[in-house]
């Protein structure tokens, strides 16, 4: 049993959920209307899991390309990282090549753990899992876990981040 | 209500006769230009539905999207646009009817010289006193506190909700504990409010009513007194050391920060000045506080790139999250940055940062 401060990254294309998908984990309450993040929006929180007391220091990164130079200021530290894509949009999961390349450049052997967000949206599924699997093994991209989420309806959202802490625990304990 | 950005009063030829900055660290888009573009868009969309054979209702084109963070609202009153520029987060049915409102508030005052223009539009620049009373009233905040007028009210003019009301408003209440007396929500409760303050039967707290915005240095609230000093018994019989904390409690006027203090008084430090400030705050006599909540509205480019990458986060967490809404030790606990460190920023942003001011009781 310890204490342990984490400093975790999500990352991946505008308008997947990132934003959204923390505000489901750190609040329980889903946001409706969209606005983008600047930057990168820090967030605090502070969990108990298995006994351990984890401060978890959640770093939101701008999906748009006009802040991909700034990005890589913020890489530095990571420990664990969410990458996230948008059910209903093919191009987002295709970008997971691109973010997956940026984050390799900075951080280097960090747990990832894949999102495939907005499952809520059962009409305008795009990405089957057959493509996402076909998509990893193409491009050689190994992830720890692959998990899809609503972070509107709260599905699995909580579950992605735990998995993640509980991964940094058994690594840093 | 949140602040829109510009707004544009446009006649139906295209001609700009009256414009309002809202965000006076933003420069206007070029009024000529700009009202040229409204007008010609929205006779495209006019025309367009004349030629398919739609009414009239449709052919108003209500709203343009400018980029995925601004809007552009648009209201019509014939002969006359309205046009507000605002972010499109803060759209709501308050925004719509500030809008509508203002754009009929214009038609009244000006109707007669409208009717009989004659290509002057300097004389309806005094209508920026009105958009200035008609934003105040309309912004409300729960921690204000009604006061009714000193006039009578008939029981045949109000309803009985806006009754209600006016029983609960007694000066000490603020717009939150009048909700909660009567068991409204708080919308409707500051709707109710905003429509009598609208009808001149009720003022505001001058605590909180005058200037909410504005800058501080420093400190992050500012001081009330709330007693007189009874000023010339208090010098006659005050020795030296005590006559300089009698003028410093004097000098604080709801306007100023314990940093602007310490400028008025340059031979007593800041830490002199907050002991003793803290001190009568604490004996809850003489002073009170007034909490600033930051609202960062858009930090420019250049200005991030000459921060380390520390500060670099924080300021756009900052920019992010900081709506006037929260206060200094919720931005903390939100972040997971010091209160220190986000004042730090804060003093960095300087003139990017505005202050929402809120009466701490």
């Amino acid at each position: 049993m310890g204490s342990f401060v984490f400093k975790i990254i999500l990352c991946g294309d505008y308008g997947v959920g990132k934003s959204t998908s923390i505000h489901r984990f750190v609040e329980n309450k889903f946001k409706a209307n969209y606005v983008p993040t600047l930057g990168v929006q820090v967030t605090k929180k502070s969990l108990e899991i298995n006994g351990n007391s984890v401060d978890l220091m959640i770093w939101d990164l701008a999906g748009q390309d006009r802040y991909a130079m700034v990005r890589q200021r913020f890489y530095t530290g990571a420990e664990g990282i969410l990458m996230l894509y948008d059910v209903t949009r093919m191009s987002s999961l295709k970008n997971i090549k691109k973010w997956h390349n940026e984050v390799s450049r900075f951080v280097k052997q960090i747990p990832i753990i894949l999102i495939g967000n907005k499952i809520d949206l059962i009409e305008k599924k795009e990405v089957m899992n057959a493509d996402v699997k076909r998509f990893l093994e193409e491009n050689n991209i190994n992830v720890k876990l692959k998990i899809k989420t609503s972070a509107k309806d709260g599905v699995n959202t909580e579950q992605a981040f735990i998995s993640l802490i509980k991964l940094l625990i058994y690594k840093n304990g | 209500m949140k602040k829109p950005y510009f707004f544009y009063v446009i006649d139906s030829s295209g001609i700009c006769l009256f414009s309002y900055n809202f965000k006076k660290n933003i420069e206007m888009f070029q009024k000529d230009l700009f009202s040229g573009f409204i007008t010609a868009i929205s006779l495209f969309s006019s025309e367009l539905n004349e030629k398919l054979g739609y009414t009239d209702k449709f052919g108003r084109l209500p709203a343009i999207p400018l980029n995925l963070l601004f809007e552009i609202m648009i209201s019509y009153i014939n002969p006359l646009i309205g046009v507000l520029v605002v972010e499109k987060k803060d759209i709501d049915k308050d925004m719509k009817a500030f809008l509508n409102d203002t754009l009929k508030l214009f038609l009244l005052k000006f109707d007669d010289r409208l009717k009989n223009w004659n290509g002057e539009i300097e004389s309806f620049g005094s209508f920026k006193d009105d958009i200035e009373k008609i934003f105040k009233k309309m912004e409300l905040f729960s921690f204000q506190i009604p006061k009714m007028r000193d006039i009578s009210v008939s029981n045949n003019v109000l309803n009985e909700n806006y009754l209600a009301v006016i029983k609960e408003i007694d000066g000490k209440k603020s717009i939150k504990e009048i909700s909660q007396k009567l068991s409204k929500s708080l919308d409707e409760t500051k709707t109710m409010i905003s429509n009598l303050l609208w009808s001149e039967l009720i003022t505001l707290s001058e605590k909180v009513y005058e200037d909410d915005i504005f800058e501080p240095k420093r400190d992050l609230f500012y001081l009330i007194r709330t007693k007189n000093l009874e000023p010339e018994k208090v010098e006659l019989e005050l020795p030296e050391e005590k006559l300089m904390e009698y003028k410093l409690l004097g000098a604080i006027d709801g306007f100023k920060t314990v940093y602007n203090l310490s400028v008025e008084f340059p031979n007593l430090s800041i830490y002199e000045i907050k002991r003793f400030l803290s001190f009568y705050l604490s004996k809850g006599s003489y002073i009170e506080k007034v909490e600033l909540f930051p609202q960062i509205i858009n930090i420019d480019d250049e200005l991030l790139g000459e921060l380390t990458t520390e500060d670099l986060v924080v300021s756009y967490s900052l920019e992010n999250i900081c709506d006037g809404e929260l206060s200094l030790e919720d931005l903390s606990i939100k972040i997971g940055f010091s209160i220190r460190d986000i004042k730090k920023i804060l003093d960095l942003l300087g003139k990017h940062v505005f202050y929402k001011k809120k009466y701490v009781k």
